[in-house]
């Protein structure tokens, strides 16, 4: 079998289950910022969550080699980065997926970008916020993942196409707002 | 920054099927071949992405703060978003949502920043946010309290929230639930912490912690060790001096030092039936016999039932006595024959005029006691509606009421209709004030000060309100105990009419906060037309407390 090792070892079995507080506060820091590197290598955000559930508890078991003079995001990050791969191979083959070639190019391009990442969500947000209200809205509802992308576009009387080009326009309009706004907070400062 | 408009649309054509899954094979080579070949593409794939991944987490995150309450004691939050989600991931695997549903009434509570009282015709302190955002802090419920005295002020009852901090116990004992699902039997004499749903500190006392699946890992912190529970069930015995006992009843245990240093080394482990003694030198011993588990929670239950037939039958007692007050306007204790006649009997036995109230609308259900009678008020319309001729120079108002929330700013105890010469207008601000308003030409109105907490709400309350025409004064109690203390400088007689308890009935009175319909139950009301002294409020609420 080619599951990944870790997945298959009991939570008990190495370390105690209360999660030490140097590893809690360096995980909650960094969290957003792995959730967003696992996020860019898959294109299904709820596999994204899935992976990024696991890279944790992976995280945590790992936790007796991470040593402290490393940076914890880059630490964490590579162990993501083989938590993808590990998934990617695991999965049907219906789905394509990206070669660990271009995987790992698409990883080695974020290294440099990794500090960025809080103030890129803040200013996600931010840029979200500006949105009208009905644009907001169908994010939450395709994003969310409680209905498909068909049922949305049911409800709302219009094609599954039509709902696609949407999010796709969205996304780069937020794409667009996100660099304006790093790019005059770098100007300002 | 790179590859600003115009976007390279192919690129982005091909994303986008990439993350529709519709993408064909030829079309994911040439996707591939633009990532692997060129660092501007790739640039604007990972942009893009961390658009897409950033658009799921945002709408996660925004879904779940819609019916999550947040529970900042739970954790010092280092981001700003997610992170006690994150943390209860990891150290249990849910956290009981009955639990935390059951606390979103407190959500009602508001707490707006302190104004000067004004003096005017309907008190008119707008609340300054009215769209009450849910906020509390509690980390876990009372849930029994039996024979208990306090080692603090704050008197606490059986269903008052918990927030982090001390619980102490002069003796008796309580029943405390956390949120997580873990709960906690607390045997006096006793010093008790509570930290987070997943972790307390005893400083002494008897604990039984009950651990189910959920709260796994929850904590007891002592001095010497800590006591971390794998599941199920242990005892904690702890004296002033340091010196105790931990035993596993079932399931399994984990004993840590409290020093971080040498946390790795020193863990032991406990499993059904085992125990250790351990001093304040910190130096441990197994148990080689078994200790006397505590009282446990079916005992607890069955004392405490016994507790509520002796409280129930001291205050049938005072009842019999208050009955015969001459100086009794009305008086409402809820105890009726039958609940299907919508009538609430006044049982002053010199009553002049019946005053009998009508019900309308609220449901009969329990009062302090299972075997006390309370009228339920919870929608708009429900309410009971008095008539009550006469001028009184004096007054005073009683009741026993449990609050279950501040639907609005104000939440009517007894409310004449409309507004005229002479009323009185009893009632309660959605910060916790006491108000007692009376129509005197611009009318005035006495504010206490914020006397309810949110760990009021949910509890059974004694409230009395004395208005003295002699001393000129007014006089707030909580609980026995006089709150706040006005002066009135010229008093008027109140005259009362047509009224109605838990409700109002504006006359001309169309605007803001004309609803005013309380939110919670009533179990016992009294209308005196003399100023009960402090001795007197004070006895009432000794022989009507629900717990001893």
């Amino acid at each position: 079998m080619d599951h990944p090792l870790e997945s298959q070892q009991d939570t008990a079995a190495g370390t105690g289950p209360v999660p030490n507080e140097q590893f809690v506060s360096l995980l909650a820091r960094h969290h957003s910022l792995i959730r967003g590197f696992i996020g860019t290598l898959l294109p299904h955000q709820t596999d994204a969550e899935d992976v990024f559930q696991q890279t944790c508890l992976v995280l945590w078991r790992k936790w007796n080699t991470f040593d402290s003079e490393q940076s914890f995001s880059a630490w964490a990050c590579g162990i993501a980065f083989y938590e993808v791969k590990n998934f990617q191979r695991v999965q049907s083959r219906d789905r394509l997926y990206f070669s660990d070639e271009v995987l790992s190019l698409i990883a080695e391009h974020q290294t440099n970008s990794l500090p960025e990442s809080d103030q890129q969500k803040q200013a996600l947000e931010d840029c979200i916020q500006k949105l009208e209200g009905e644009n907001k809205q169908l994010i939450l509802d395709c994003y969310h993942g409680q209905s498909t992308i068909k049922e949305v576009a049911a409800q709302l009387g219009r094609s599954s196409d039509a709902i696609y080009k949407k999010l796709s326009r969205l996304r780069l309009r937020l794409m667009d707002c996100v660099h304006q706004s790093l790019h005059s907070a770098e100007a300002g400062s | 920054m790179k590859n600003m408009t115009p976007h390279n649309n192919q690129l982005i054509q091909l994303i986008d099927a990439f993350l529709q899954g519709d993408i064909s094979p030829e079309d994911h080579a040439e996707l591939e071949r633009h990532l692997k070949e060129d660092p501007q593409q790739r640039q604007l794939y990972v942009d893009y992405m961390r658009v897409h991944s950033g658009l799921s987490t945002w709408a996660t995150e925004t879904n779940q703060s819609e019916n999550w309450i947040p529970h900042p004691s739970q954790v010092e939050q280092r981001t700003k978003l997610g992170t006690s989600r994150f943390l209860l991931l990891l150290v249990s695997s849910l956290v009981a949502a009955t639990l935390l549903l059951s606390l979103a009434y407190y959500a009602g509570w508001n707490t707006g920043s302190g104004h000067e009282p004004l003096i005017v015709d309907a008190p008119e302190r707008a609340p300054e946010n009215e769209t009450n955002s849910p906020k509390t802090d509690h980390i876990a419920l009372l849930t029994q309290a039996v024979g208990v005295e306090w080692d603090s002020p704050r008197n606490l009852q059986t269903g008052a929230g918990l927030s982090a901090g001390w619980l102490k116990l002069k003796r008796g004992t309580i029943q405390v639930e956390l949120i997580s699902g873990a709960s906690v039997l607390i045997e006096g004499p006793a010093a008790f912490e509570l930290i987070s749903p997943l972790k307390a500190f005893c400083q002494y006392g008897k604990v039984r912690a009950s651990v189910p699946e959920q709260a796994q890992g929850f904590t007891i912190e002592t001095k010497r060790l800590n006591v971390v529970d794998l599941g199920t069930e242990f005892t904690l015995s702890l004296d002033a001096t340091g010196r105790g006992q931990v035993q596993v009843i079932d399931g399994e245990v984990e004993l840590h030092s409290p020093d971080e240093r040498a946390s790795r080394l020193s863990i032991q482990s406990l499993t059904t039936g085992e125990g250790v003694q351990f001093d304040q030198r910190g130096s441990i011993n197994r148990l080689t016999e078994a200790i006397m588990p505590l009282i446990n929670p079916e005992e607890l239950s069955h004392l405490a039932e016994q507790q509520q037939a002796q409280q129930f039958i001291r205050w049938q007692k005072q009842n019999a006595r208050l009955k015969a007050d001459p100086s009794l306007i009305a008086y409402y204790d809820f105890e009726e024959s039958s609940n299907w006649l919508r009538t609430l009997k006044n049982k002053s036995q010199h009553k002049a005029t019946s005053a009998d109230g009508a019900i309308v609308g609220c449901q009969w259900t329990s009062g302090r006691w299972p075997q006390k009678q309370a009228l339920e008020f919870k929608r708009t319309s429900d309410r009971v509606r008095l008539h009550v001729p006469g001028e009184y120079d004096s007054l005073t108002l009683m009741a026993w009421v449990r609050i279950e929330g501040f639907d609005r700013w104000l939440s009517s105890l007894m409310l004449t209709d409309g507004y005229n010469a002479g009323n009185p207008h009893w009632q309660l601000s959605d910060k916790g004030e006491i108000i007692l308003g009376v129509k005197t030409g611009p009318g005035k109105n006495f504010f206490s000060p914020v006397v309810l907490q949110p760990t009021d709400l949910g509890r059974w309350i004694h409230l009395a309100t004395v208005y003295d025409h002699q001393k000129k004064e007014v006089v707030h109690y909580l609980d026995g105990v006089p709150v706040s203390q006005h002066k009135i400088e010229n008093p008027i007689p109140l005259v009362i009419g047509p009224a109605e308890i838990g409700n109002w009935r504006p006359q001309e009175h169309t605007g803001e906060h004309s609803i005013r319909s309380l939110n919670g139950r009533l179990d016992e009301f009294a209308l005196f037309g003399r100023a009960l002294s402090a001795e007197e409020v004070l006895k009432l609420y000794q022989s009507g407390k629900p717990n001893s």
